[in-house]
């Protein structure tokens, strides 16, 4: 009802603004960017892949639990930072090998993800709450995760010891990246970002194949479209909620040990930080979209790394949340979801 | 006063509505009949502005109304009830009476305020007008009772009144008898009877056959979305096409 | 007097603490105003910082007096409510979150780099004369006057309150629960909805410009990171444990939330997690708020059964 003439007239005109604004900046600066020759696309390239698919994997855990129970879950994030806690820490502590960590981190996040749902959502279920508290009730859950961490693990960077990195094959550090010569293009790349390209890619891939070809994942699309059908067909509406919350879990804990791998510095509030990237990734994809997911992390990552490549490094924050803000107004189903978003 | 050209209305790919054409004269009843899914609802939703029909023109009193927001419409003089009832039901039933009136009011926020005269006696009239209503839908001993706490008859009836507290010359009737016994029936009839009498125009979208005999003047019979039928209750009842649509409808349920 | 605040400052609400709460009990008021709208709008940490930068701005560098100053950042906050709510507002419940916490951040984003912006235009512009410095990127601004005083603040919020009476039992304020209750019977009933949606909205911003401006005098420094998507929970937090059932309940909010950590100084350790626990016992269990009538008719009714049972206990004495 709020599609009178004026409005349109409004956004037809504010688009227009936009991409004039743009298309002038670019054509201003254009010269300056070739000229400098920061552009190296390639290059570039390989940062928005690595960088992207801890994103995507990372935001996965939103959309799932957002496609299933059609809430948000805003201590995700808090997961994610525990995920990382728990592969540093139990190099750090336990001498675990470095190997085990991303098994140990995907359980931890997972069983901290079921915890999340038996105490912030699952009462909040019961008496049939709004959408809106149940996300106010998972930011309590947040504050806990985050503090809960501080008090354990102190607000100073952690970060996985060298030495156990030198033990990966390879010299998997960041420090020295390969090059890979490739159709005329250079391509710099650690083995650590491909094998955690690699690793991210193959988790979100198994997660795409156990909703859209198992029998559970029948199960959980069944109660994600009605869960009172799901009831008569003796689905236990239940059960699928905790495998829901434990898978979201276990993707976040593994991106948080991919995160803490790629980043010496993992911090309480490394959550929170994340936690914005992964609600731009997941509007800009699509709420409930697994695949949107994965085209939002790779885009938000393409934002920040071109960004900063053209110079504008204060951008960098921003254009994600400009890109949000221009979704949600002009496409609030996202990118690859379906137009089933009420508007008013 | 509200006629309907070549309504079109289309989802994506589906045709809700499809060249309909119609004309409600003013003080009449007229009825809108239908199987389920024809496509009733989301034709009250175009007249009303909830929704916009993606081709053809609506004019109210002379006006076209098809690109006009709903509280627009109804400024104009169009007020409606709902299939599901849909009362405010954290308010009591007067508030719901009083806060319907919304359009007849003029104070602002600064009025309040300063507790203007003209706020004081604005309120003491929709008040006024809100005690009457409720009296002539027999609802006044339930004035302070949370509308989604009433009986579902009564919430029936107070749905009616907040239409009515508008002070249209055209009401929409959606399904009003659902949920209803042959009794309550009667007794609505005569509501939208007496309605007529105080010179508004009505139309009564209905399922069942038996109000709209009781009070309507001509009748228009939608199906898939289309006008299959139009004329008097005799002429509609002996119609073959509507006998179908109808039969069709039962052997499917 | 004296004694008072004596007693309190022992359970640790000095003044300053005590400033604070009222500051915040008016943030808290900001958004209980859109959320009476049922719009889920978290924008007015964004707002708290336009007022607050304006209004520190204007006293530090422009030497305002401090009432016109406040007044010109809820003015700005207003102002700057129109753009953001007229296409935003359309969106609903996540949807509406989401993009107002993309505004709180963009708001944030923009103060820390208003000089590196200014500066960029500058020398892309081969302007010869030395950039401003307005807000000084993410070091903030210092040294500003100490002038918000609890009694202005009390003033305000007694102000405020009289606002939100008259509000309920407003042409204004119904048409805002009826658009709360169902936003298409509200516009079919011949209510506004964009137009109220959008003015509530904006007085929202202005009051959250308000509490900005009053924040912004009440330590010597301001900065960039004071005013994110933490602030913006903080904000909601409040009216949350408040409730949104009564209009005092996001003030009982404000004011409590802030003095816990301070009251608990002891667990000062724990004040986070506290807080955590605090929102989500809340909102599962009481999810009326702290001004919830329904809450309080219980405690009533619990205290008077505890005092029947000490009197019978006392009457049981003295029959022996």
């Amino acid at each position: 009802m709020q599609a009178s003439n004026p409005v349109l007239k409004l956004k037809s005109a504010a688009i227009t603004a936009l991409v004039m604004l743009g298309l002038a900046l670019l054509a201003y600066e254009l010269p300056d960017i070739l000229d400098k020759k920061v552009l190296s696309p390639e290059q570039h390239l390989t940062t928005v892949i690595w960088v992207g698919s801890v994103y995507s994997l990372f935001a996965l855990g939103y959309a799932l639990v957002f496609s299933i129970l059609g809430v948000l879950n805003l201590s995700h994030s808090a997961v994610f930072m525990w995920g990382g806690y728990i592969g540093v820490m139990s190099v750090i502590r336990y001498d675990v090998p470095i190997y085990y960590t991303l098994p140990l981190a995907m359980l931890g996040g997972g069983i901290i993800g079921v915890l999340v749902d038996l105490i912030a959502f699952a009462p909040l279920r019961r008496r049939n709450a709004p959408r809106i508290s149940q996300l106010i009730s998972s930011l309590g859950a947040s504050a806990v995760l985050v503090n809960l961490a501080q008090l354990e693990f102190g607000t100073s960077p952690e970060r996985f010891p060298r030495t156990t990195l030198k033990e990966l094959p390879y010299e998997a550090t960041v420090a020295r990246p390969y090059t890979i010569g490739w159709l005329g293009a250079e391509f710099r790349i650690t083995p650590l970002q491909v094998s955690i390209v690699v690793i991210a890619f193959a988790l979100m891939f198994l997660l795409q194949y156990l909703v859209a070809r198992t029998k559970t994942g029948k199960a959980m699309r069944v109660v994600a479209f009605n869960q009172k059908v799901a009831g008569l067909l003796s689905i236990s509406v239940g059960g699928i909620f905790r495998l829901t919350f434990f898978l979201a879990g276990a993707l976040a804990g593994a991106a948080g040990v991919l995160y803490a791998l790629a980043y010496p510095s993992l911090t309480p509030f490394t959550g929170d930080e994340m936690a914005l990237k992964g609600l731009t990734v997941i509007v800009l994809g699509g709420l409930g979209s697994i695949r949107g997911a994965v085209l939002g992390g790779l885009l938000v990552a393409a934002f920040e790394v071109y960004a900063t490549a053209i110079g504008y490094s204060w951008l960098k924050d921003a254009l994600p949340f400009v890109a949000l803000f221009l979704i949600l107004l002009f496409r609030p189903q996202g990118l690859l979801g379906e137009a089933t978003v009420k508007r008013a | 006063m509200l006629v309907l050209k070549h309504i079109s209305r289309q989802f994506g790919g589906l045709m809700a509505l499809q060249n309909v054409a119609m004309h409600i004269p003013a003080g009449q009843i007229v009825g809108l009949i239908g199987p389920n899914g024809a496509g009733k609802t989301t034709l009250i939703n175009c007249m009303t502005g909830l929704d916009h029909p993606t081709a053809g023109e609506i004019e109210f009193g002379g006006t076209p109304i098809q690109k006009k927001p709903a509280h627009r419409i109804a400024a104009l003089g169009m007020a409606r009830t709902y299939q599901n009832i849909r009362l405010f039901g954290e308010m009591t039933v007067l508030e719901n009476l009083v806060v319907a009136q919304h359009g007849l009011g003029k104070a602002n926020l600064i009025d309040s305020l300063v507790q203007t005269p003209r706020h004081r006696r604005e309120n003491e009239r929709l008040r006024e007008n809100a005690l009457q209503l409720l009296k002539r839908f027999h609802l006044e001993q339930n004035a302070t009772v949370l509308a989604g706490n009433l009986p579902y008859g009564d919430q029936r009836r107070l749905e009616m009144a907040r239409a009515l507290a508008t002070n249209p010359k055209l009401i929409l009737l959606d399904e009003p008898t659902a949920g209803m016994n042959p009794v309550e029936t009667a007794e609505l009839g005569e509501q939208i009877l007496r309605m007529k009498a105080e010179g508004k125009t009505l139309m009564v979208v209905e399922h069942d056959m038996s109000l709209i005999a009781q009070v309507c003047d001509e009748i228009y019979v939608l199906n898939f979305g289309q006008i299959i039928a139009h004329g008097t209750h005799q002429e509609i009842k002996n119609n073959p096409v509507v006998v179908e649509a109808y039969l069709g409808q039962e052997e499917g349920e | 007097m004296g004694f008072v605040s004596d007693a309190l400052a022992s359970i640790g609400l000095n003044e300053f603490v005590i400033t604070l709460m009222f500051v915040n009990a008016i943030l808290a008021m900001s958004i209980y105003l859109t959320l009476y709208g049922g719009m889920f709008s978290l924008a007015n940490a964004g707002f708290m910082a336009i007022g607050s930068y304006v209004s520190v701005i204007l006293t530090q560098s422009h030497d305002w007096p401090f009432l016109p100053a406040i007044l010109a950042g809820m003015v700005a906050a207003g102002l700057i409510a129109i753009p953001i709510g007229l296409p935003v507002l359309r969106l609903r419940d996540i949807y509406l979150a989401i993009a107002t916490i993309g505004f709180v951040e963009i708001t944030r984003i923009m103060i820390l780099n208003l000089d590196k912006i200014i500066a960029e235009a500058y020398t892309r512009l081969h302007m010869e004369s030395e950039p401003p410095k307005i807000t000084n990127g993410p070091l903030g601004i210092t040294g500003i006057p100490v002038e918000t005083k609890l009694e202005y603040l009390v003033v305000t919020v007694i102000i405020l309150s009289y606002f939100m009476i008259r509000m309920h039992r407003s042409r204004f304020g119904r048409a805002l629960a009826a658009i709360r209750q169902d936003e298409n019977v509200a516009a079919s009933q011949g209510i506004n909805v964009v137009y109220y949606k959008n003015a509530a909205f904006i007085l929202g911003a202005m009051m959250a410009g308000l509490g900005g401006g009053f924040s912004g005098h009440l330590s010597r420094i301001i900065q960039p990171g004071s005013y994110g998507f933490g602030t913006a929970v903080d904000i909601l937090a409040y009216s949350v444990l408040g409730g949104i059932s009564s209009w005092y309940g996001p003030i009982l909010g404000g004011l409590a939330l802030t003095a816990l950590p301070e009251v608990l100084r002891p667990l000062k350790e724990y004040t986070g997690l506290i807080n955590g626990v605090v929102l989500l016992i809340f909102i599962a269990y009481l999810p009326g708020g702290l001004g919830d009538p329904a809450l309080w008719r219980s405690v009533r009714k619990t205290v008077g059964r505890i005092i029947n049972f000490i009197n019978k206990g006392k009457t049981a004495d003295a029959g022996a």
